[in-house]
């Protein structure tokens, strides 16, 4: 393992924790709350990442490094992997196009606020606006 | 698309975990390709047939709709 990985890991534990324990114990009072969580989240994420890329490099040597790293790039570049993420990727934007629109009436008929009804809504509009742009956006390129 | 890709792969000898290797995709991708449920792109088809050195119409039929 590199000296300057170590030293990267050891930070990111190090950070993680100081961020936690701040979160945890410093901020304790209910106007700081939000900021309370968000140090705890955070600094348990940087925490866990340190720890856990830390053994991760420990742990696989440098040749089985390159072979995973390689594989990685594999399937990652993979056509196959390509086009099927392209098409759930698809799907999944059909679907929620739908989810969304029924939200938006089922919002209405509860008689829900008009800005959390424009914002589900605005999401609607953004999704199609989105998907106009990029639909002639690479058309033109390819 | 028919293709005799797992039957030209056996006659040298190969592995799928080899092709894929070689030819930089995933096994997964030969084997859905073997089976006739993936068809590759023209990429992927050239290189498949530069890999066992013949054609593309060797290897990949087109049957039409």
């Amino acid at each position: 393992m590199k000296k300057g990985k170590l030293w990267l890991y050891a930070f990111l534990t190090v950070a993680g924790a100081v961020l936690f324990y701040v979160g945890e114990f410093v901020l304790v009072s209910e106007a700081v709350k939000q900021l309370s969580g968000l140090g705890i989240g955070l600094g348990a994420a940087l925490f866990c990442l340190g720890i856990g890329k830390f053994f991760d490099d420990l742990l696989v040597s440098k040749t089985e490094g390159e072979t995973r790293k390689h594989r990685i790039a594999i399937e990652r570049n993979d056509e196959r992997n390509i086009r099927l993420k392209e098409k759930v990727g698809a799907k999944v934007n059909q679907v929620l196009i739908y989810l969304l629109s029924i939200l938006v009436l089922t919002l209405s008929f509860m008689g829900a606020k008009s800005v959390i009804i424009l914002m589900v809504a605005a999401i609607i509009v953004i999704q199609l606006f989105l998907a106009i742009f990029l639909f002639y956006y690479y058309g033109k390129r390819m | 698309m028919k293709n005799k890709l797992e039957e030209i792969r056996r006659e040298r000898g190969i592995t799928q975990e080899e092709l894929a290797d070689r030819l930089e995709v995933s096994r997964q991708t030969i084997s859905s390709l073997e089976n006739g449920r993936y068809n590759p792109s023209i990429m992927l088809a050239f290189k498949i047939a530069h890999f066992f050195n013949l054609s593309i119409e060797e290897i990949f039929f087109y049957e039409g709709e």
